[in-house]
């Protein structure tokens, strides 16, 4: 048994790679599903509110530019799917429940609960991180999708309001499906980057609940950090 | 389960005679809570043993239900038939009334007081079943009758183990105590 449980990252592969396993166990589902709840509908309304003005700025940008609205739309679908909703999407999960995920880890390991999950032969590392690790990339990819919809609706309104959607159908036929791909794609690894790092700041905490604050404002920082790191090295794919 | 049940710590034996009510007298630091727990389940499996602290053990993240079914799911991930009729029964034994026992069930430990904190500790025990159950001193009031019933019918198999950090190897009333022994040395 652990003496200490904390996170190390060679056991938490393990348990990731395991995770199938832990799909049968009741109480590790229910930590995945209370995850995809807190990251991926909790957090709906404002990245809904975020994807309807950042659509909006942006035809009214290129609008500015001299582009006809359905180069508006067609630019507006390319930057969305590459950068724009999965990378806001993160920077919404990494500022909203990077902190929370990371203060309750804090929480349960300076009051010692990690260590009685062991004594109750439960593996911190399968039963707290590997739920809540799947929990926010399933949460990312739902919302970087909520986010593309939104965006691309709206800024079809906002660029054409009479055609607004046989315009948007047709731009969206010479879409590549490659640009989809990547943005699930972009939106799975952040979604995992966060969590991962979220959980490793909160259960690096030790000592006292005065490291919990601490805890959350290095997930924030450091999940953001990871997160450009990853898009700075997609560049060139 | 095959008695009497030896469990080696490397330089220590313990040797448990059967079920019943045993007290371990130990001025060891709390790291021989960790041994024993770690040799038990490696002879005895997961599920086979339990551990209860003074405070009931409860994680302050989950509503008490959550903490009470947490150990027996993650152990036996198979649907256990009549698990709300069981704990129900049970809570009905310890005293509480239907109502008394939704507001139990349904609330965070902060809002529980420290005995009902230590009922659901208890009722998450019987709900696993163990072979052997570790406990602290303070979880086993003398005095509480209901809850001492209940042990005896549903751990009637199993062996209840308190550590007693006090060293006092008398322990409670009706406990017989144990005591660690050291293991053979052969020298070359």
């Amino acid at each position: 048994m652990e003496r200490s449980p904390h996170f190390r990252w060679r056991d938490t592969v393990a348990a990731l790679a395991h995770a199938g396993i832990l799909w049968r166990r009741e109480p590790a589902r229910r930590v995945y599903f209370k995850q995809v709840y807190f990251s991926g509908l909790q957090s709906l309304p404002l990245v809904l509110l975020v994807a309807v003005a950042v659509s909006g700025i942006l035809v009214g940008q290129l609008r500015d530019f001299g582009q006809a609205p359905r180069e508006a739309i067609a630019v507006l679908l390319r930057i969305t799917l590459d950068e724009i909703a999965p990378l806001l999407t993160a920077f919404l999960v990494a500022a909203r429940s990077a902190p929370a995920m990371a203060s309750e880890l804090a929480t349960l390991q300076a009051s010692g609960e990690v260590r009685l999950l062991a004594r109750l032969g439960i593996p911190p590392l399968q039963y707290l991180v590997v739920p809540r690790v799947f929990g926010m990339v399933s949460g990312c990819l739902l919302l970087s999708i909520y986010f593309a919809i939104t965006a691309a609706l709206t800024g079809s309104l906002f660029a054409a309001p009479s055609h607004a959607f046989g315009t948007l159908l047709q731009v969206g036929e010479t879409l590549a499906a490659g640009a989809i791909i990547e943005c699930m794609l972009k939106s799975l690894l952040f979604g995992a980057a966060i969590a991962l790092v979220a959980c490793h700041t909160g259960l690096a905490a030790r000592g006292s609940y005065t490291e919990v604050p601490i805890a959350a404002s290095r997930a924030v920082v450091r999940g953001l950090a990871c997160v450009l790191l990853i898009d700075l090295l997609m560049v060139p794919l | 389960m095959n008695w009497p049940l030896r469990i080696n710590t490397g330089n220590y034996r313990l040797e448990i005679p059967g079920p019943g009510r045993y007290v371990l007298g130990t001025d060891a630091d709390a790291g021989v809570i960790d041994t024993l727990l770690a040799a038990a389940r490696a002879q005895l499996g997961d599920a086979a043993v339990g551990w209860l602290p003074e405070d009931g053990g409860l994680l302050s993240n989950l509503p008490a239900w959550e903490n009470l079914v947490l150990a027996r799911q993650w152990h036996a991930p198979a649907t256990v038939p009549g698990l709300e009729t069981s704990i129900a029964g049970w809570c009905a034994r310890l005293g509480h009334d239907a109502t008394g026992t939704a507001r139990l069930l349904a609330s965070p430990p902060a809002q529980l007081a420290d005995d009902e904190r230590r009922q659901v500790g208890w009722l998450r025990q019987l709900l696993l079943r163990p072979r052997l159950l570790l406990l602290e001193c303070a979880v086993l009031p003398p005095v509480d009758a209901p809850l001492h019933a209940l042990i005896d019918d549903v751990l009637a198999d199993a062996a209840l183990l308190v550590i007693d950090a006090a060293s006092d190897a008398r322990g409670p009333a009706g406990f017989a105590a144990l005591s660690f022994q050291q293991t053979e040395v052969v020298l070359p």
